[in-house]
């Protein structure tokens, strides 16, 4: 009997004990959350038309940010759910604190783990404190991945977000998909979070990917340089190739060669390249041998020379590489003396395998990379040339 | 099947072993490591690790050469037994100091990842009482919940490993051997201090069921996680470098946030790794403070040690929210460590060590002389 009664108690008491250790401080209904798929940041001016109350409140303050926020939101009308592009602005000192300044504005959470991509406007770029104060913000929370798209877009990114694009209504996914395209062309280095934040802690240099915005249409095309945190330059989109080339970060790419007055375009499927150092006296001279192989997607029909001739094969590979390394050669001096920032990688290739050298020339790195001789040697292939002779 | 509850098998003293040592240090241990080293950070994990195995061959000799004998009773046949009372009362403080700071740290993880608005204290108690619970078990349950999740810990970390080394660049490794010995000697403690744990041998070598082959099952088990701390090193250098490396708190973690899952059928899997280091660190809490209950049943001679467990709780728990910050419970934990570690580790079992063989040589002599 009093067994019984014993195991009754402990019954109960073990159901009561259940419902005080069910406790769940960070309950969230998944309708309540926002779920950020792009964030743009600008810098505003005073004076800028925007949230006046904000603004007036700011105006003092040396920094303006204006974040602008987009996530899809289920508008619930009649019979089925629609879903619709949000995307709402605010401004404040801090990325932070403008996230903040939203919730007051809200009926629901701001939620970043899965954000997409962040677009970041020119000018945020021309001021290096600002640009290192975004950098962080992104590194630090521990919801954003590494992994998210990066891109800086000529003018203001504002403006980037607010186009809707045609072909995929959810800017965030439209701008991470435009950079996962790696396989189509590579007109703009794909990089995300992860290898720019690697790359600006290591050399404060980096390329980030340019965003063009144009009526009804986003374009990720060319890169920007950026040294010692700040904006140095934009490069064009056949440079960034070359320098994407030069890296060794793209594989994939398309020359055009000219035979006679057919445009012959050439499509690579395998690059590799090698940096050796010639020299490394006073005046360092390096070589940049670069390996392609491809093939020959298109000629001219019925043509005058046979394509599986090797000879002629051989006169179009010398065309390719005289054009691959008059490219590359530019490019390496466009960021030589235009830019004078080492992003093509020489710093870390002496870094790695020439270290004693490393140490004496690391501290003057900046003024001796101008003045490298580099010297480019391009071996190309033609693989295949298609169905037809 | 022997259901008492005194012995392990060795393979199940093995996966403690590994699980105790695997705890909150290989959280930071790629960031120190590039801080101090630089790219030679897999270097110094080699060489810790080999220290680490003659301290542990020490220890584990001891063991073996007084099967049956609790660590205090070693120590009072060895040094007399009043040392004993003392250097077990400063070894239980060694334990749940070293419990505690582990408590604080995987609750700070815990909160900046997971549950953000749930208060550290709540953290703190939930781990704490649950640890207690496999405490009061004793060292057979342990020992099979052990053996059983070292498998289902292993086989995923691994997998994310080679994931994770997709993205990497393996020239990041270079410059190798550039480091002097001088640096080298400088960041040992470093490396000796992630391999923490192995010390619970001493304690739990009375249940281990073959002491004479003890050596060799704690040797294996400390190669293991020799091999798993290089490979996380290589792993993380070669995804981010050495800069970036010093640049994140917890880079392993960090780690896991770059992956791409092909196929992306998962999005992030820090929400995975972050279930399995849970099942790590409750792993090495658990049996530090078993440690700690079973010292203290030594030291008060009482029959059943488990009584223990649960008044250990409210001490654990205050220890634990010594530091303001995330940066001074560090703190605190590097000072603890450097004044307690090396009497532990080094001092007393080579006292023990030495007393052994002075009393074996008197005996020998005594024989002689009769």
């Amino acid at each position: 009997m009093f067994k019984r009664t014993l195991k009754k108690i402990t019954l109960i008491y073990i159901i009561l004990i259940t419902l005080f250790l069910t406790g769940c401080w960070d309950k969230q209904e998944i309708d309540d959350r926002a779920f950020i798929l792009a964030m743009g940041i600008d810098h505003v001016t005073p004076g800028h038309e925007g949230e006046r109350e904000e603004m007036e409140e700011i105006l003092t303050r040396k920094n303006h940010y204006r974040v602008t926020y987009v996530f899809p939101k289920q508008m619930m009308g009649v019979g089925e759910a629609e879903m619709t592009n949000v995307q709402i602005s605010s401004v404040g000192e801090n990325v932070y604190m403008t996230e903040r300044q939203l919730t007051t504005r809200m009926d629901s959470e701001l939620f970043l783990g899965h954000l997409k991509s962040v677009v970041v406007g020119e000018e945020v770029v021309n001021n290096p404190k600002m640009f290192r104060e975004v950098l962080d913000a992104l590194e630090k929370d521990p919801f954003i991945t590494r992994k998210i798209s990066f891109a800086i877009v000529e003018g203001e990114a504002k403006e980037a977000l607010e186009v809707e694009p045609k072909l995929e209504p959810m800017t965030g996914q439209f701008i991470a998909d435009l950079f996962r395209g790696r396989e189509r062309t590579q007109r703009a280095p794909i990089k995300d979070l992860n290898e720019i934040l690697i790359e600006l802690h290591s050399n404060k240099t980096a390329v980030i990917p340019r965003m063009v915005v144009a009526e009804e249409e986003l374009k990720v095309g060319g890169s920007a340089i950026i040294n010692d945190y700040r904006l140095v330059g934009w490069l064009g989109e056949i440079e960034t190739i070359m320098l994407m080339l030069v890296r060794g970060q793209t594989t994939i790419f398309n020359v055009t060669v000219e035979d006679g007055d057919v445009v012959i375009p050439y499509q690579i499927t395998e690059a590799e390249r090698k940096f050796t150092l010639v020299e490394s006296g006073d005046q360092l001279k390096m070589r940049v041998e670069i390996d392609l192989e491809g093939d020959i997607i298109q000629h001219y029909f019925n043509p005058e020379n046979d394509m599986l001739d090797p000879v002629f094969l051989q006169q179009l590979q010398s065309k390719i590489n005289q054009k691959v390394h008059d490219k590359v050669a530019y490019t390496i001096k466009e960021l030589q003396e235009k830019h004078r920032t080492d992003v093509v990688g020489f710093n870390d290739y002496v870094r790695k395998h020439h270290s004693k050298l490393w140490k004496k020339v690391e501290g003057d790195w900046a003024d001796i990379f101008p003045t490298i001789e580099v010297e480019v040697v391009v071996d190309a292939k033609v693989r295949r040339v298609g169905l037809s002779k | 099947m022997n259901f008492n509850n005194e012995k392990v098998s060795l393979s199940q003293m093995g996966s403690i072993l590994v699980l105790t040592m695997v705890g909150t240090g290989i959280l930071t241990l790629p960031r120190s490591l590039a801080e101090a080293v630089g790219t030679d950070g897999w270097l110094l994990i080699l060489i810790g690790g080999a220290i680490c195995i003659g301290l542990l061959f020490i220890h584990s000799y001891i063991v073996k050469s007084f099967p049956g004998k609790s660590y205090m009773e070693i120590i009072a046949c060895n040094l007399s037994k009043p040392v004993s009372y003392v250097v077990t009362a400063l070894l239980a403080i060694y334990f749940i100091g070293l419990n505690a700071f582990l408590i604080r740290i995987f609750s700070e993880v815990v909160k900046m990842f997971l549950l953000l608005r749930t208060p550290i204290e709540v953290i703190i108690f939930s781990i704490v009482l649950m640890a207690a619970y496999l405490a009061r078990q004793g060292i057979e349950t342990l020992g099979r919940l052990a053996e059983l999740l070292l498998p289902l810990i292993l086989v995923p970390s691994l997998i994310l490993f080679l994931l994770a080394m997709v993205g990497g660049d393996i020239t990041n490794l270079l410059p190798a051997v550039t480091t002097t010995p001088k640096e080298i000697l400088e960041a040992l403690p470093i490396v000796i201090f992630s391999y923490l744990g192995f010390d619970i041998i001493l304690i739990f070598g009375i249940y281990v069921n073959k002491p004479n082959k003890v050596i060799k099952s704690s040797t294996k088990a400390l190669v293991f996680v020799v091999l798993l701390y290089t490979i996380l090193n290589i792993v993380t250098i070669s995804t981010f470098g050495e800069k970036q490396t010093t640049h994140l708190i917890w880079p392993t973690i960090s780690l896991f946030k770059t992956i791409e899952f092909p196929g992306l059928f998962i999005e992030n899997v820090e929400g995975f790794v972050m279930a399995l280091w849970v099942l790590i660190v409750f792993m090495s809490i658990a049996p530090l403070l078993l440690v700690a209950t079973t010292l203290l049943g030594d030291l008060f001679t009482v029959r059943d040690n488990k009584y223990f467990a649960l008044p250990l709780l409210p001490l654990l728990y205050f220890i634990a929210l010594l530091g303001d910050s995330l940066a001074e419970a560090y703190a605190y934990l590097e000072k603890f460590i450097n004044y307690t570690a090396p009497f532990v580790l080094v001092i007393i079992p080579v006292s023990i060590l030495i007393s052994m063989f002075i009393r074996r040589r008197l005996r020998r002599e005594g024989n002689t002389n009769v």
